[in-house]
C-alpha cells in the first residue's frame, strides 16, 4: 500500500493537483458550473503532451471528454485523447497534439447527473 | 595597447560579414529549428533497430534487386544511395509508373507517419510495403523466403535471426523489413550552414553567425514570417509530420484522384504492421497511441505529409507527384497559390503571398542552406 501510494507520487505530485488556484481555469457559459483548473506542463508543438484537469467540490463526474480546435483554421486535432480518471476529482488527458503553432481552443464537457456542462480556454503555442 | 592592435588587426583581417538582421522573436524561432542531428533513439518496436549485423544486412538488402519478385528492381533503383536516396523523376517507376514521387528516406528515425500518405506508422513496416506490393516489387512473403534462403545473404540473416527455414514466410518478410528499417534509421543528413547559423545564434556569437548570407537571413525572415511556411515546416526537421493540403493538385488522370492522408489512414487501420499489432517487438506498445487515436475524417482526403526540408536541394523534383522540378518553381507554387484548388474545407492558411523576384530568390536561397554543408 505505501509502496503504491510511492509510485502514483512519483508520477504524479498530488499537490500540483489540488484546486488551489494554481492551475489555467477552464471557463463555462453555465453560472452554477463548478471551478475546474487545468495543468498544461509539458505542451510542445507537433508532439503528444499530457493535460491534468482537476474539477473543484464534491460532483459525481460520470464522464469528461477533451478535445481542442484552432479557432482561425477551421480544424480540430488529428487525435482523439484519452482520458483517465484518477479519482477525487482529478482526470489525466494522454495524447493531446497541436500540429500547429498559434491559438488553440480547448474544449471540455464535463457530464454529471445535471447534464453536459461546456468549458473552453484558449492557450497559445509558439 | 598591444590588446588594441590585436583587435583591429582581427577586425580588418576578417572577411566582410553580414549582420545578423533578425528580430529577437525571430532568432528565437529559429533556435526552434534545430539542433541538428537529433540525439538518436533506438526503435523499441524494432528488436534488431541498432544491431550492427542488421544494418549491415539491411545496406546490403537495399542495393539487392533479390527483394523483387523478379530480380529487377532493387530498394535503390528509387532511392538511390548516390542521389539523395532518391531518383530525379516526377513518379516512381515500378513495375508501372506510380502515382508518386520517390521521397529520400533519410532523417526517418523517430518519426509517427511514413510515406505520402502515412499508410505506416513505423520504419520497417514502410519497408515492408514496396517488397509485396504488386506495382513495385510484387514478392510474397514465399517467394522471398524463397529468394532470401537461396542468395548469399542467407548466412547473415541466420546469424542474427536463426534458421531461416523454421520460420513462416511472414516472419521472415518482417525480419527482413526490419533489417532494412535499422539501416536506414542511420542516415542522417550532416549539420548545415544553416545548423552553424543558428547554432552560433544559440551561443549569442554574433560574428559567427554574420558569416551567413544575408540573402538566405532575408529567407529565413520570409520562411517564418509573411510566408508563413513554419506553420507546417516546424521544428529541427522542418516537418510537423501532419497532413495538409499544400494546393497540389490530387488528380493522377483524368478518372482518378489520389486521396492522400485519407486512404493511407485506411491501408494503417487494416495493417497488421502497426506499432499496435503483434509484429511489434515492444511489449510497452510505446507509440500505439497514434494509430489507437489517429481521426478518419473527410477533411483528410488529398492532403499529404508535410515532407521534411533538410536535404530537399538535393531531392528534385517536388511534391506528392512530383510535378514540380525545382525549389524556385515550389517557391512559386506557394507565391501563387491556387485558392479554388483547395479544399473548400481546408485550413485557410495558404494564400498568394505576393513576394517580389528578390525575396522569391532570398528563399530559395534560404532552402538551399538546409541541404548545404559546410567544409
Ligand atoms: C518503384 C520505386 C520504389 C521502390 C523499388 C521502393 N520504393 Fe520506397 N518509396 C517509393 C515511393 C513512391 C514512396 C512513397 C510511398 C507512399 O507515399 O506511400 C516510397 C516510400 C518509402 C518510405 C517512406 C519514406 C517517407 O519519407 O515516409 C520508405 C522508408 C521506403 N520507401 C523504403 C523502401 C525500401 C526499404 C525499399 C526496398 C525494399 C523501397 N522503398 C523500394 C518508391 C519505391
Ligand atoms: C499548410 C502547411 C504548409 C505550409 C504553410 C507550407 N508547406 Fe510546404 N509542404 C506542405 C505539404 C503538405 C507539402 C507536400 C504537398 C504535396 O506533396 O501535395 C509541402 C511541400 C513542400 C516542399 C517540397 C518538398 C519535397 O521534398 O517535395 C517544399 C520545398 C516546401 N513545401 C516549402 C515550403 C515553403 C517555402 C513554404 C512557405 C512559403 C511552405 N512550404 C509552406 C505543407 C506546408
Amino acid at each position: 500500500m505505501k509502496r503504491l501510494a510511492f509510485v502514483l507520487g512519483a508520477l504524479w505530485p498530488m499537490s500540483a493537483l489540488a484546486c488551489d488556484g494554481t492551475g489555467l481555469p477552464l471557463t463555462s457559459l453555465d453560472q452554477n458550473a463548478p471551478r475546474v483548473e487545468m495543468f498544461l506542463d509539458d505542451m510542445q508543438l507537433a508532439q503528444p503532451f499530457s493535460v491534468k484537469i482537476v474539477v473543484c467540490g464534491d460532483r459525481i463526474i460520470q464522464k469528461l471528454m477533451v478535445d481542442a480546435i484552432m479557432p482561425a483554421h477551421q480544424h480540430g486535432m488529428n487525435y482523439t485523447p484519452t482520458v483517465i480518471n484518477l479519482g477525487e476529482g482529478a482526470f489525466r488527458v494522454d495524447g493531446m497534439l497541436f500540429h500547429m503553432p498559434g491559438v488553440w481552443e480547448i474544449q471540455m464537457d464535463l457530464y454529471d447527473q445535471t447534464g453536459v456542462t461546456r468549458y473552453t480556454q484558449t492557450t497559445e503555442l509558439q | 595597447m598591444i590588446r588594441g592592435f590585436i583587435c583591429a588587426m582581427l577586425f580588418w583581417g576578417a572577411p566582410v560579414m553580414a549582420d545578423v538582421i533578425l528580430s529577437p522573436v525571430e532568432i528565437s524561432q529559429t533556435l526552434s529549428l534545430g539542433p541538428w542531428p537529433p540525439e538518436p533513439e533506438p526503435d523499441k518496436s524494432n528488436r534488431v533497430s541498432g544491431s550492427r549485423a542488421a544494418i549491415a544486412l539491411g545496406e546490403d538488402l537495399f542495393t539487392d534487386p533479390i527483394l523483387s519478385k523478379d530480380a529487377s528492381l532493387a530498394c535503390s533503383s528509387c532511392h538511390d544511395p548516390a542521389q539523395g536516396f532518391t531518383v530525379p523523376v516526377s513518379r516512381a517507376v515500378g513495375r508501372e509508373i506510380l502515382d508518386r514521387n520517390s521521397p529520400s528516406v533519410v532523417n526517418l528515425g523517430g518519426l509517427r507517419w511514413f510515406g505520402w500518405g502515412g499508410k505506416s506508422d513505423n520504419l520497417w513496416a514502410a519497408s515492408l510495403h514496396p517488397i509485396v506490393a504488386e506495382q513495385e516489387m510484387a514478392h510474397s512473403a514465399q517467394s522471398l523466403q524463397t529468394a532470401l534462403s537461396a542468395s548469399r545473404h542467407a548466412v547473415a540473416y541466420e546469424a542474427i535471426f536463426g534458421p531461416i527455414d523454421q520460420q513462416s514466410p511472414e516472419a521472415v518478410l518482417v525480419n527482413t523489413a526490419k533489417t532494412l528499417a535499422a539501416y536506414q534509421e542511420v542516415l542522417v543528413t550532416l549539420p548545415t550552414t544553416f545548423d552553424t547559423f543558428r547554432d552560433a545564434l544559440e551561443q549569442r556569437d554574433h560574428v559567427a553567425a554574420g558569416r551567413y548570407s544575408e540573402s538566405a537571413q532575408r529567407g529565413l525572415q520570409i520562411f517564418l514570417g509573411k510566408g508563413n511556411c513554419i506553420m507546417c515546416h516546424s521544428g529541427p526537421r522542418f516537418s510537423n509530420n501532419e497532413f495538409h493540403d499544400a494546393g497540389v493538385p490530387y488528380f493522377i488522370d483524368e478518372t482518378s484522384v489520389d486521396t492522400g492522408r485519407f486512404g493511407g489512414l485506411n491501408i494503417l487501420l487494416a495493417s497488421p504492421y502497426t506499432l499496435a499489432g503483434a509484429w511489434s517487438d515492444d511489449e510497452t506498445k510505446h507509440g500505439a497511441w497514434a494509430v489507437q487515436n489517429v481521426r478518419q475524417t473527410h477533411a483528410n482526403f488529398g492532403t499529404f505529409r508535410t515532407p521534411s526540408l533538410r536535404g530537399a536541394a538535393d531531392t528534385a523534383p517536388y511534391m506528392h507527384d512530383g510535378s514540380l522540378p525545382d525549389l524556385t518553381a515550389v517557391v512559386r507554387h506557394y507565391n501563387e497559390i491556387n485558392l479554388e484548388r483547395m479544399h473548400a474545407d481546408g485550413e485557410a492558411i495558404l494564400q498568394p503571398l505576393n513576394l517580389s523576384e528578390a525575396e522569391i530568390s532570398d528563399l530559395v536561397a534560404f532552402l538551399e542552406t538546409l541541404s548545404e554543408v559546410p567544409n
